[in-house]
Order: C-alpha cells, then structure tokens, then sequence
C-alpha cells in the first residue's frame, strides 16, 4: 500500500516536473522561478521514489539523503517564493512606471520636470511639440535655453519661473501675456504653472513645470473681439443712417417738390436736378452703411447662388483690365439660398472689384462654387453664428498684392480704405459683410503679402424655393382718400405730406403716436388710411397701430421707417397693408398708398 | 504558542506515557525536518499572501500536506506506526496531487480556489 503510494505521488510529481518544462517556454518569467520550482519538484521525486524503493525491499540506499532533500525542498521551496515575490514586485513599479509614462505622454498640456539644478530630466510629446526639442536632446539641458520666455507685450525676456520655484518652493503661476520661443522660432502663447518636486517636507528635488499652448484660443479670441467691435460699429452706423434716411427723405422729396413748382425755370432745374443726383449718392452710401450695419430692407427670396455670382462675373468681365484672368469653378449643383439677389451680386461684384484692383499688373481671379456641409466643431470655432448643415461656399482668390496681416482685422471695418483719397469710400467690404451676416452666414479672409488674398463666404443652403416679398417701382399713381400721415421727424412730415397732398389726397398730421390716436378718434370715420412711422418718441408706431385698430379694426396702416427688419415685416404682414423704406421718393409712396386703399 | 501546544501534545506528552520508551524510535533529523517546515510555514504564507502567484492555494494545501506527512513521520516514531506511517504516505502522495494542480494553475495563469491568480 506504502509503495503504491508513493508510486502515484512519484507519478504525479513527474507528470507536474514535465508539464512545467514542457510548458515553461509559454509562460517563462524568470529563470530562477522555474529552476526553483523544479528543483523542489524533483526533491520530492527523489523523495518519493527513495520511499518506493525502501518500502519494496529492493534498497533503502537514498534513505539517509530523503531528510536532507525534503529540508531542501522547504529551503528551496521559500526561495521560489520569495524569487516570484520579487518578479512581480519588479513587475508592477514596471508596469506602473509605464503607465505613468503613458498617461504623462498622453496629456495635451506640456509637462517639463527638472532637477533641483534646473536642468530638464523629463519632458512630454505636448511640451517636445511646442518646445521643438526632443526629450533625449533636451535632457540635462538648462530649462531656460529649452523654454524661452518672453512677455507677449513688450517681447523683454521673462526669467523662467521654474527657478524662483526651486529657490522659494512656492508654486508659481504665469496666466497671461507669457509667449514661449519655439527651437524654430515659432511663438507660442502659454499659460503655466510651475510647481515644486518634494520627497520630504524640506528638500526640493526638481520642479514640474505645465503649460499649454493658447495661441488659438488668443487668436479666436481676438477675432471674436474684432467682430463683436465690428457689431458694435454697425450698429452705431445703423443708427447714424437711419437719421440720414430722414434727412435725405426730406432733401429729396423737397426738391422734387420745389422741381414741379419751378418748372419753367430751365437755370434752376439744373441746380435741382445736382441735388438730386447728390442725394441719390448719398442715399446708396447710406443703403450700404445699413447694409453694413444689417439694416437695410432685403428682399429674401429663395434662389440659386449660381445667378447673382453669375451677374456678378459677367458684369466684372466687361470692365477690368483685359490682363487679369477670370478662372471659374461653378458647381453645376443647382445650390438653393433664400437672399436678396441683388445684395448678393454688389457683394460678389465688391469682392471682384477688389481682387482686380489688387492686381494693377494683371494676374488671376479664381472663383469657386460648391455645396459644403459645416459641422458644429467648425461653427462653434467661428465668429459668426451660423448652425451645422449645408452650405455654399464661395471662394473668391487673386494673386495680387495681398493684405497685411496687421491690417486684415481692419478690411470690414466701415470707412476703412487703403485706396487713394476720392477712390473709394471703405464701405465696400463693409457693405459685404453686413450682407452676409444679413444672410446667415460667414466670411473669412486669408492673404498673405505678395502672394494674393482670399475670400471664403459661407452661405445657408435651404431646399424648396418661395418668395417672401417682392417690391416693384412703378410710376406714380394718385388718388383722393384720406390719410392720417403719423412722423415725429418734422421735415419728413412736411414732405411727405406735401408729396401725399400732391398726389391728391387729403393728409391729417400727427406728430407722435399719442397726438395721432387723439386726432384718430375725431376723425376716424372720414379717415381711410394711416402712414405710421415705426419708431417714434411718446408712443411708437407698433403701439399706436393697436390703439388705432381699437377704435378702427379696419383701418389700412402703411409702416414706415429708416431700417425695416424683415423679422418685423414677418410679424406685422397680416396687420398691415405695407412697408415703405425711407428715404422713399413719391413714385414709392404713391404705390405703396394705392396699394394699401386697395387691398381693400 | 500553537507550536509549542502541538509539539507537547505530538511529541513530548506521548513519549512520557507508559511503555512509549519501548515504541519511540524517532530520529533528530525527522524532528528537525519538521521544524523547518512549520518555521517556514509562515514565512511562505506571508511571502506570497500578498502577491498574485497562480495557484496560490494549490501550493499552499501542496505545503500543509508535506507539514502533515512530516508530522506523522515523526509521530510515527510514538505510536500506531503502521497507520501513522500510511498516512504520513498518503499525505505525501495527496501533495503530490495537489503540486500537479498547482503547476497546472501556474502554468495556465488560472484563479486558484480563494485566491486571485495572474
């Protein structure tokens, strides 16, 4: 039974000593692992044929060396453990040490760590990126000849903070105005921190310094500043023009006026016929300072891109220099906006001015249609407030002079020119980015000097197409109704109820709302419309209209006003029977009022 | 002190009973066999307790099975020799059946039972 025993443990100790060295290529760890777990394997081989061969009666030879080898096996066996203790002790500051290195390389801000000297002894991708060095040229190097610091402002060379770090042990923190010299020269704004490498509570043995790149956050920044100035200036001439409007309004319509009242005298119709032609300048001046500030009336309609682009090329074609060349890349895609065609075109047209003039020598004018889709990284990046969705993209490039860097932020800004005095008036680019921005969308500018410049104009792309307004001049047509004629600006109310008394009709006057609810209760039977300027002190038109409707829900009102949103036609369209912008001459008028009298 | 209880009650307390002169037949070397196996007992428990060895607790039960057949061994030499003796034998074989595990779980990384493997 003994020798049965120890046969079967014999077999099993053999089978575990061949399946070990079998299968130790597989799994080899260490050397010394195996090696000792095989030697207490064969030990107690040894042993147990030692005891077969004893309880057999064939020899009890090995015997005395059976205490000796189980004692070993208990040495040897503790050695093993101890060897596997250490293996993975070893393999796990291995590991760990790895994945410190890893997540260390992984982070998207720089990381530079140096010793108490100041000298780097470890830097990440990010900081070998930004830095231009590489970790094995930049170890042991001094950290201020890697990191080269200077103040954004006044370019004077910043100390590195990492050594008032090492010798105060405070952390240090450098928010702004820090930009980083790059090995090739390249600036970098950053914003770090530096922070002290402690092993006890006295000893310093390094600092970490961490820093990240913000130059694109500068950059967008600064862009986001520049059009939210740009805002702020269209609004300013928004507002200036919408007072010019009135004057104007007044200007024109008393010299066409004083033109029938003094028709035979041909020496002064000449004069008259100058101020017309001055104001008539002054009022497209103003159209653009509006249309610059968003505030010029748009007749939106749905409409193919490629038309006023079109236009816009074929009228260019016939005047420029005949050494400039017109390459065209026009989708054949039928691109679908809602615009108003003809601020679309004298936007392409100011664009394509603009590149021809920048090309006195002749050259190229590449210009390029195509649908694109914007995605929300790309909108949440830009300074304009466009949504994620299909775009057309108009590119307009030259290979003409080019445009300083310092003074692209410029180029949108009103009454900004780098033309000669008299020829031009900086409304032009103006004017170009009010219509975009009128129309949803983006426009962005690349140039670089000597090389040439380029327009990027983004626009909404919708599907179906359907017309929102449309106004058409006609010639003058009169009538003899009644109209309330409402206007807080005493010129425009002299005119244009001069105009209004003219065309034949009979005009009551009211200076604000108040007095023109007053007047309309008295009268509110013989009267059968009312002009209503839109904004107007004491009470302004949208106010008066519903007191009016009050005492007279079908009393016709004509909105009139310097800048009419089409946000606001949409609101009021079924409320009133007409919208007419100022300065509006008496061909205008009188459509806008027959219209009204008989949309009855 | 359970080393000291077991080694009175093995060892001491049945070679002071009556006629256990004439049965005692137990060597030094067995002794001192045993001894290092329950000294090193701990030592290899708390070696690898704390680190993930792939059947763990196959060499663990591989080592208790030794102690126990050492044990025998020696009391072996007191009394009931034959049965000690069969045991100490059958505790050796199982040891052996329990290193084959354990290389088993070592080599193939698997859990050994009740403790977490690699």
């Amino acid at each position: 039974m003994i020798v049965v025993l120890n046969i079967i443990a014999a077999i099993f100790f053999l089978c575990s000593a061949l399946y070990l060295i079998i299968n130790d290529k597989k799994n080899y760890k260490s050397g010394s692992v195996i090696a000792s777990l095989l030697f207490c394997i064969f030990l107690y081989l040894f042993v147990t044929v030692s005891n077969a061969l004893e309880h057999s009666g064939i020899t009890d030879f090995f015997d005395p060396a059976e205490d000796i080898a189980e004692v070993l096996f208990c040495l040897v066996f503790l050695f093993f453990a101890n060897t596997w203790r250490t293996n993975e002790t070893l393999n796990l500051i291995k590991s760990q040490s790895e994945h410190l290195a890893i997540t260390l390389k992984s982070i998207n801000d720089c990381v530079i760590a140096t010793d108490k000297d100041g000298r780097i002894n470890m830097m990440n991708s990010a900081a070998e990126q930004v830095t231009g060095w590489k970790q094995d040229e930049a170890q042991g190097k001094d950290i201020n000849s890697v990191v080269n610091l200077i103040n954004s402002k006044s370019k004077v060379t910043v100390e590195n903070p990492i050594l008032g770090t090492l010798q105060s042990g405070k952390i240090v923190n450098y928010l702004y105005d820090i930009t980083l010299i790059s090995k090739m020269d390249i600036e970098y704004r950053i914003v770090m921190s530096c922070a002290p490498i402690r092993y006890s509570l006295e000893e310093i043995t390094g600092a970490i310094i961490v820093f990240r790149n913000i130059t694109e956050e500068i950059n967008l920044l600064e862009r986001l500043h520049h059009f939210e100035k740009l805002d702020a200036v269209g609004q300013l001439a928004g507002g200036i023009a919408h007072d010019f409007n009135n004057m104007l309004g007044g200007i024109i319509g008393a010299t066409q006026i004083l033109e029938k009242k003094i028709a035979d005298n041909p020496e002064a119709k000449k004069y008259i016929k100058l101020i017309l032609e001055a104001s008539d300048r002054a009022s497209h001046l103003v159209k653009q300072l509006l249309t610059f500030g968003r505030k010029q009336e748009s007749v939106k309609k749905e409409m193919n891109i490629f038309k006023p682009l079109k236009d816009a090329l074929d009228l260019l074609k016939n005047t420029i220099d005949p050494r400039i060349n017109i390459l065209t890349n026009l989708s054949s895609e039928e691109i679908i906006i809602s615009g108003d065609p003809a601020l679309l075109q004298s936007a392409f047209l100011n664009i394509l001015i603009n590149a021809a003039q920048a090309m006195p020598d002749g050259g190229n004018i590449d210009v390029t249609l195509k649908k694109t889709e914007i995605d929300s990284y790309y909108c949440n990046a830009s300074p304009f407030k466009i949504n994620p969705g299909n775009f057309c993209k108009i590119e307009i490039t030259d290979s003409g002079c080019g445009i300083a860097s310092e003074n692209l932020n410029k180029i949108f800004e009103p009454f900004y020119t780098t033309k000669g005095v008299g020829k031009g008036t900086g409304l032009g680019l103006a004017a170009v980015y009010g219509a975009v921005q009128q129309h949803g969308g983006a426009i962005n500018v690349y140039s670089e000097i000597g090389k040439g410049t380029r327009f990027c104009i983004l626009l909404p792309v919708v599907s179906a197409e359907r017309e929102i307004k449309i106004q058409i001049n006609t010639d003058e047509i009169r009538g003899n109704n009644t109209i309330l004629l409402v206007d807080d600006e005493s010129i425009m109310r002299v005119i244009a109820g001069d105009i209004l008394e003219d065309l034949g009709y009979r005009v009551y006057i009211a200076e604000n709302g108040k007095e023109a609810v007053h007047m309309f209760r008295n009268i509110y039977q013989e009267v059968d419309l009312v002009i209503l300027d839109m904004i107007m002190p004491v009470m302004n038109g949208r106010d008066c209209m519903v007191e009016l409707k009050k005492i007279r829900p079908d009393i016709p009102v004509i909105f009139a006003s310097g800048f009419i949103q089409n946000d606001l036609i949409e609101e009021f369209s079924n409320q009133v029977q007409g919208f007419i912008p100022k300065p509006y001459n008496q061909f205008d008028l009188s459509k806008i009022v027959y219209d009204a009298l008989h949309k009855q | 002190m359970r080393l000291i209880y077991y080694t009175i009650i093995f060892f001491i307390f049945p070679a002071t009973l009556p006629g256990a002169q004439e049965t005692t037949s137990v060597s030094s070397t067995e002794i001192f066999t045993l001894s290092i196996y329950l000294i090193g007992f701990p030592l290899f428990y708390n070696t690898l307790k704390s680190v993930d060895l792939p059947g763990f607790m196959y060499f663990l039960i591989t080592y208790i099975f030794l102690v126990i057949s050492n044990i025998f061994t020696v009391a072996e030499g007191f009394f009931f020799p034959e049965l000690f003796n069969l045991v100490e034998h059958l505790a050796l074989a199982l040891s052996s059946i329990s290193m084959f595990f354990a290389i088993h779980a070592f080599i193939t990384k698997n859990r050994s039972p009740g403790k977490k493997g690699v």
